[in-house]
């Protein structure tokens, strides 16, 4: 039976950290699937980058709910893209999944990813769509605070290969 | 490199059932999927019904959700005894229709609170269709062991997979 799901890559931080970090990605996968359960009680986006692309390469659009009510964003020409929800809590992590497909394609990039968070009282629930516009293979990505705060300890991103075939 | 998505159980409902519980499930892998296809065989086009993990009916289930069912609308719920948030095709809905969802729970071992995202599709070829999505916690410190499903009569057909994902 073909494998599908492969674990590429999980790093789960032991300390606070401003940065997570995959490398050397092999193109030999259809897609990609990143999981990443954050903590940070700082109220910053998830953000990603592609390549160390810091260019205003990347656009997004999101919907959902915060606390307030639903939500809705969309920005172009941006440093960086958003996948996930603010961090909220130290203690209850935010979970993410997020996928990309064809990431070793010529093509540009879409990310399509979903974050909730649930504190008990608070939090967020989002759909993130992305689009990093290079026809380069992703062969890393590079997971940050959206507005440079770190991850707190317990942190963890894993990052799948899927295979079509 | 092994394959990382393990199908751990398949249940598949030969006649209407009152409950379904996903039990004994195995405490090697890191993270759950469930994937199901559910119909509940009575009452409106769309109804709810309760799903639980280790059979607790503590009031330590909470979760906000963003929902479509013709416009967008929003709700979240605090120390409830179930995540109660769900609904899934009823019985005067669309003959043959079922909800089709997915609950995704990473490090279910893990002795903190378990968080979850659960998304859903309930289509109806009517008004009374919805599409959701949700966040949501459990304030359970335990591993999960088994997902119930309750409070509503689960129709003949329905389907659940769970799988396990390892991270390595």
């Amino acid at each position: 039976m073909a494998l599908t799901y492969e674990p590429i890559s999980t790093t789960t931080l032991s300390s606070a950290a401003n940065s997570i970090t995959f490398s050397s990605i092999p193109a030999t996968y259809t897609d990609l699937h990143l999981v990443v359960t954050t903590l940070g009680a700082t109220g910053d986006y998830i953000s990603i980058r592609f390549n160390g692309d810091t260019s205003t390469n990347y656009s997004w659009i999101i919907g959902g709910m915060d606390n307030t009510g639903t939500f809705q964003q969309k920005a172009t020409g941006q440093a960086q893209g958003r996948i996930g929800n603010s961090m909220n809590s130290a203690t209850i992590p935010t979970v993410t999944r997020t996928d990309i497909f064809s990431y070793a394609g010529s093509t540009y990039k879409t990310v399509n990813s979903t974050s909730g968070s649930d504190i008990n009282g608070s939090g967020e629930v989002r759909v993130f769509t992305n689009m990093w516009r290079s026809t380069a293979a992703i062969n890393s990505i590079l997971l940050r605070g959206d507005a440079g705060a770190n991850f707190a300890i317990g942190t963890k991103a894993t990052l799948y290969g899927i295979k079509a075939a | 490199m092994g394959s990382t998505y393990s199908l751990i159980s398949a249940t598949t409902l030969g006649s209407n059932a009152s409950t379904v519980a996903l039990n004994s499930i195995p405490q090697t892998y890191t993270d759950l999927v469930l994937r199901f296809s559910l119909r509940i065989s009575s009452g409106n086009p769309l109804n709810g019904y309760n799903l639980r993990f280790n059979s607790d009916s503590s009031a330590i289930y909470s979760s906000r959700f963003y929902a479509y069912d013709g416009g967008l609308y929003f709700n979240y719920d605090t120390g409830s005894n179930a995540f109660a948030s769900v609904v899934a095709n009823g019985g005067t809905s669309t003959a043959g229709a079922y909800t089709s969802a997915e609950l995704y729970i990473p490090n279910y071992t893990n002795s903190s609170s378990k968080p979850f995202i659960y998304s859903e599709a309930a289509e109806n070829n009517s008004t009374s269709a919805v599409s959701k999505i949700s966040g949501g916690l459990y304030r359970n410190t335990s591993g999960i062991t088994s997902v119930n499903f309750s409070n509503a009569t689960f129709a003949a057909g329905s389907t659940f997979y769970l799988y396990g994902v390892k991270d390595s």
